[in-house]
């Protein structure tokens, strides 16, 4: 069936089965290779995108559930010459090895910190508990969302 | 005939967590080695830009589905593919009627067998294989191929696979000859022993549980084949496919691509065999990718490992003796038995030893080296019996450590490889060398630098032990059915092997003054791209912008074992060196004949792309120019300089070595069992650290890691078909960011390796085995028992005597 | 090979239980769909149709009234997670869907959805049942309600039928102060309950214990109550349990648990386990009510 979504600012059209995953169509039709699917059952988190502002497991969800919702995904995010500040934070802390699970961090990240702008360490490592990094960058990803917590305060404060 | 290096440190930072790469800056004046640079594909890591395998694609391909045994073990005794070829979409299917009947095998024996030979060894080994338009229609077509099994005796059970009555799973029988260490003679070291201890521990299987699956795309080009896929043995790979096919190694390209986290699981794997083959026999580009079942129960694992064996130490605290017996379950096609670097050797100064490692193949999945192989199981036997010795001695575990374990100059007691670089054994390796060579080379078999010494010292320091520990199986605090303890624990590993070759390099040195690496590594993380650059432009005299790494192109990486066995810095790093100063001695010669009045070149030297005499920066020549000065030249035939080492490197095994300490507070529910981890200090000794920023990342990773298997992680079997029963997170768990104290922190060691690039040794293994050690100690402190690994709550409470 | 199906969007209630008798077993409903994908994946069920009624409204609100709270049944694990201080019972709900899968998960997975999966060690289950709370099912001519203890019938089985869930209802019973507190077992932060308990103690003005429900997970095919600890508790002064009748209960609990061995636990330890959380579920309780343990 015809599928409307609106991925990073853009209105897209698509023929789909409606049986597939968005996290499928996000990355075989739309070749957003940045949506990362490893476990494909909603525990790794490296599928994450925000809908709507809300991080969601794309796997876990039908290419429908995405119809006429705004869809962000890590290349809607910044680009190599002007990375947003989150993405700024992780290369500075080195939040990540092989970053595999990398946009699904940040996308985390950007969730978390629009809901709470200035949280402590506790409230991150909670927070960054629903994405999976096997190489066990936590350390650094909880202090690369810190640094992203200033980044954005002092953003939003000039 | 060999060369008396003087022992020294690395003159640098002295216990500055954190900042390590800034003093040793200021005392080394080093430009780029030292520093912590963000690794070069940083932005497309965050961009989400980087390819991995899974993200591959090539035109025109199809897709493969792999037919996976639904039996322990089973022959095919007819297999009808008529109707999965009938399907609309099906291009073709293979079988192990089309797949030539050579063994092949994977890096350090972990895979010994056919690409597809009719037998299944295990639930989920691969049989037959489908090409389809779309992975649907191939895993449909998979479901109409019909088999016909002759079901054989399966046995799961290691110790029963011994006999020689069990089910037979290869030609070569079940069980290897044992890898023996001995020195001294144990009967005397029990004698002299005023106190033994025994075990008789039994290890789960931990899951490499890769975040990133892996995929294998193969394309022929008449009778030659590229593979890309995600490994960290580029090389290894492609000798892989030419072992398999029997094929000329000049006819196979491997593009290795960026891994996820891998660990060893992807080095040279059956299913990218069976892309090759595949996509000869359909004549089309073929793209298997696996799916996260597939890579957590179909292609390997840790192995099960069990320990028997007793240590001994005088009144004061000196061991006497070590007597152990080791055995490894290698599953389907594992061929593997030499897990013994790290005890054997850290705990060598044991008066006399013996140790007997037995691998024995069973009916279960394939099992391989992961992470610490030996270090995470034999290693932490022996870390707890010395932690019982140390008990009964009543010694600090930071001082008994200090007491037993070797320092440089000590002998190491793991002399005996099998194979080495096609020799016998080393020795006979060693034999072979000219002496001109050897003159330059460490004394063999003898500890040339670093040791667990200095950071147990500074790590205790710095983690306040003498303050926070408390006594033997005494907790240091008790509120309610919560304990709390301390706990260390160190481990070792070898800097790479040289069992199967020497590790090269190339590089070349453009015409802009840039220069490029290739060498065979790994990019699972480790940041192999950057740390490789930033040895090859401090040894240029580049800034790190003007170095690139090629790292998995096997038509222009020369062999290396690629990045295994804490492999990457220390040999393939030496090789990058050596290569660069290779290209830089010919640079310079040109440059002292043709722009500096044929001066001795010993007396240029290069700084930020600019040829100088040493000492002044007045007249100085950018590389380019001196590169664009022999494009004329009637001698230089060549707008770039190649480089490669021009010496071979010595064996590492024979000398090399790198160490983990740590420490760790932990708390303990008494009632339900539960470990929560409080604090936790990594300590490592690695040589230089050439980029502070990757290391302790990779130190921590290692440290978590192994908590991991200290704690939740093992495979759980089905006892009547051997098959994996929690192939997937949900079952499988792994720790995450609320479950590690992330205020942990790394301190580096001041060690100084005199063959290692820049002083550097090897890094990525000992982490592991140190955590498992330091958490294991440390829930002994809390509880008084010693509960055996995973310490999930049940077993806990279990230990406990609660159930 | 997962099973194709069809992808149906009803525009209210009435019509989405329409579809489902219509279609019947092969048809599924889709809320958040986290379970259903896992199902769906695991080729644990095969259907045909895919009824999403993730766009129907009216049914994602919580109502805090005098005698009640009622969560609709498409109420967001987050946005359960986010009511935390509009009720104290739901401050403990709040807690408990904290526990639950990820964030990302929670963002998607409904209340709704988590009860008609009917998981025996679903977290939000004991405390529904610990608090005597209903559930409000939509039929084709009305609606029917269900206390929650009644509402399972086995493994990923519920008397909810083609109907659908529409509604959890928490009676707050005139003049007396209702608690409720859960606890768990599980490995890493983001788990499934290895085993689970949840108890809520009723109390009046003169501090007696006027109503008890203790309700135990992944001891048997549903949560089950323990009778005769709610026996135990009820009449009893919030100032007089001791703490060796606190361990009594957990073992009158944990003689109610029927649990199986499997992947994640033996029988024995989450036997074991019931007493230690019973006894800490209601300490927790008696904590929060004012009393004390003697």
């Amino acid at each position: 069936m015809r599928i409307r979504l609106n991925v990073n600012g853009n209105a897209i059209e698509l023929e789909s089965a409606t049986d597939r995953t968005l996290a499928d169509v996000l990355r075989e039709e739309l070749g957003l290779i940045g949506v990362r699917v490893s476990c494909s059952e909603g525990e790794c988190g490296s599928c994450t995108i925000l809908v709507d502002g809300q991080p969601m497991t794309s796997c876990m969800m039908l290419v429908n559930q995405g119809e006429g919702k705004e869809i962000l995904t890590i290349e809607g995010l910044g680009t190599p010459e002007d990375l947003h500040p989150i993405q700024q934070a992780f290369i500075e802390e080195q939040g990540f090895q092989c970053a595999f699970c990398t946009p699904g961090f940040i996308l985390s990240a950007k969730a978390f910190l629009e809901e709470n702008p200035n949280p402590t360490e506790d409230e991150v490592a909670f927070a960054m508990s629903g994405n999976i990094c096997r190489c066990g960058a936590y350390p650094y990803i909880v202090r690369s969302v810190l640094n992203a917590a200033e980044k954005l305060q002092a953003g939003s404060s000039n | 005939m060999y060369k008396e290096f003087e022992f020294k440190s690395n003159d640098l930072a002295k216990a500055v967590p954190g900042v390590y790469g800034d003093v040793q800056d200021q005392v080394n004046g080093m430009k780029v080695v030292g520093h912590g640079f963000p690794v070069k594909d940083a932005v497309e890591k965050v961009t989400g830009s980087l390819k991995y395998a899974v993200d591959m694609t090539v035109q025109n391909m199809v897709h493969g589905k792999i037919l996976r045994c639904p039996h322990a073990h089973a022959r095919i005794t007819k297999i009808d593919t008529s109707k999965a070829e009938a399907l609309a979409g099906v291009i073709g299917v293979l079988t192990h009627h089309d797949v030539p009947q050579n063994d092949w095998e994977a890096a350090w024996f972990n895979y010994r067998g056919k690409v597809l030979d009719g037998v299944g060894r295990f639930v989920g080994d691969d049989l037959a294989a489908v090409a389809a338009v779309s992975e649907e229609v191939a895993q449909r077509a998979i479901e109409l191929i019909d088999v016909e099994y002759e079901i054989l005796a399966a046995v799961f059970d290691f110790e029963e696979a011994r006999s020689p009555d069990a089910p037979q799973i290869r030609v070569e029988g079940n069980e290897r000859d044992p890898y023996i260490v001995e020195w001294g003679d144990t009967s005397e070291g029990m004698a002299l022993a005023d106190h033994t201890v025994e075990c008789d521990i039994f290890y789960h299987s931990q899951q490499y549980a890769s975040i990133g699956r892996n995929a294998a795309i193969a394309e022929w080009m008449g009778d030659k084949v590229t593979l890309w896929t995600s490994s960290q043995t580029p090389t290894e790979t492609r000798d892989g496919i030419h072992e398999a096919l029997g094929i000329p190694l000049s006819k196979i390209r491997v593009m290795a691509l960026p891994a996820g986290s891998s660990f060893g699981q992807w080095w040279s794997n059956n299913f990218m065999m069976i892309a090759v083959l595949l996509a000869k026999k359909v004549r089309r580009p073929v793209k298997i990718e696996l799916d996260n079942e597939e890579c957590m129960s179909a292609v390997k694992r840790r192995h099960l490992e069990k320990t028997r064996g007793l240590m001994g130490c005088t009144a004061d605290g000196q061991l006497t003796v070590a007597k152990i017996d080791h055995l490894i379950d290698n599953g389907g096609y594992g061929f593997k038995d030499d897990v013994g670097f790290f005890c054997v050797d850290m705990w060598g100064k044991a008066l006399h030893g013996h140790y007997a490692i037995h691998g024995i193949n069973t009916n279960l999945l394939t099992a391989g080296c992961m992470r610490g192989v030996g270090d995470c199981t034999l290693g932490a036997s022996v870390e707890r019996m010395c932690n019982q010795l140390a008990e009964k001695v009543d010694m600090d575990p930071v001082e008994f450590r200090i007491k037993n374990q070797i320092k440089p100059g000590d002998e190491l007691r793991m002399q005996h490889s099998r194979d080495n670089m096609h020799h016998d054994s080393v020795e006979e390796y060693l034999a072979a060398i000219p002496e001109e060579y050897r003159d330059e080379w460490p004394k063999p078999f003898h500890l040339l630098s670093g040791s667990t010494e200095e950071i147990l010292r500074r790590g205790a320091k710095s983690f306040r032990w003498a303050e926070r520990w408390n006594g033997w199986g005494k907790p240091s605090s008790v509120d309610g059915p919560r304990h709390r303890a301390v706990g260390v624990g160190t481990g070792a590993h070898v800097c790479g092997v040289e069992f199967e070759g020497n590790a090269s390099a190339m590089v070349r040195l453009n015409p802009d003054g840039s220069l490029k690496v290739h060498c065979s590594v790994g990019r699972q993380g480790q940041g192999s791209e950057t740390t490789q650059a930033q040895v090859a432009a401090e040894e240029m005299g580049l800034s790190l912008s003007m170095v690139e790494v090629e790292t998995g192109d096997t038509d222009s990486c020369p062999w290396s074992h690629g990045s295994l066995a804490s492999n990457t810095m220390f040999r393939v790093g030496w090789a990058t060196r050596e290569a660069t100063r290779d290209a830089k001695r010919q640079l310079l010669e040109i440059a002292a004949r043709d722009m500096f009045d044929n001066s001795d070149p010993a007396d240029l030297a290069i700084t930020d792309g600019q040829v100088h005499i040493k000492g002044s920066m007045s007249d100085s020549v950018s590389i380019s120019e001196v590169l664009n000065m022999i494009r004329s030249d009637t001698l230089g035939q060549t707008s770039s300089i190649t480089g490669r080492p021009a010496v071979p490197m010595p064996p590492s095994t024979t000398f090399a070595r790198h160490f983990g300490a740590q420490f760790v507070e932990v708390e303990v529910d008494v009632d339900t069992g539960k470990i929560v981890l409080l604090d936790y200090l990594a300590c490592q000794d690695s040589g230089t650290v050439i980029n502070p920023q990757v290391l302790k990342n990779q130190v921590i990773g290692g440290a978590i890691c192994g908590a991991g298997f200290a704690i939740y992680e093992h495979l759980v079997f089905d006892k009547e078909t051997g098959a994996i029963k929690n192939a997937n997170l949900l079952d499988y768990k792994l720790l995450r960011a609320a479950d590690f104290p992330h205020k942990a922190e790394v301190l580096f060691g001041d060690s100084y390796d005199p063959v290692g690039p820049f002083g550097a040794r090897g890094a990525g293994e000992a982490p592991i085995a140190a955590s498992i050690s330091a958490i294991s100690q440390a829930v002994y402190n809390a509880i008084g028992v010693w509960v055996d690994l995973p310490m999930t709550p049940e077993r806990l409470i279990r230990a406990l005597g609660k159930v | 090979m997962q099973s194709h199906f069809e992808y149906l969007r009803p525009s209210s209630t009435k019509e989405a239980v329409q579809m489902k008798i219509e279609f019947g077993q092969r048809a599924k409903y889709w809320a958040g769909g986290t379970d259903m994908t896992l199902r769906w994946r695991r080729e644990i069920d095969r259907f045909s149709h895919c009824i999403d009624i993730t766009y129907l409204t009216g049914l994602d609100n919580i109502e805090v009234e005098e005698d009640c709270i009622r969560i609709g049944a498409l109420v967001s694990l987050s946005a359960l997670e986010r009511a935390d201080q509009r009720h104290h019972l739901l401050k403990t709900l709040s807690d408990v869907t904290k526990l639950m899968c990820t964030p990302q998960t929670r963002t998607l997975a409904t209340v709704g959805g988590n009860l008609s999966n009917a998981s025996p060690a679903a977290d939000l289950t004991p405390p529904f049942i610990a608090m005597d709370a209903l559930a409000e099912i939509t039929t084709e001519d009305g609606i029917r309600t269900v206390p929650m203890d009644q509402f399972f019938e086995g493994v990923n089985r519920t008397v909810v039928g083609d109907d659908l869930l529409s509604a959890i209802e928490i009676p707050l019973p005139e003049s007396q102060h209702k608690v409720v507190k859960y606890h768990r077992i599980d490995r890493t932060i983001v788990d499934i309950a290895l085993v689970n308990a949840s108890t809520s103690l009723s109390a009046d003005r003169s501090r007696t214990i006027t109503r008890a429900g203790v309700a135990l997970g992944a001891v048997a095919p549903i949560v089950i109550r323990s009778p005769a600890a709610e026996r135990f508790l009820e009449g009893k002064s919030i100032d007089s349990v001791s703490e060796s009748e606190l361990e009594k209960v957990g073992e009158i609990a944990s003689e109610d648990a029927k649990p199986i061995s499997d992947v994640r636990a033996s029988a024995d330890y989450r036997r074991a386990m019931i007493k230690v959380m019973t006894a800490r579920c209601i300490k927790d309780c008696i904590d929060e009510l004012g009393g004390t343990i003697s």
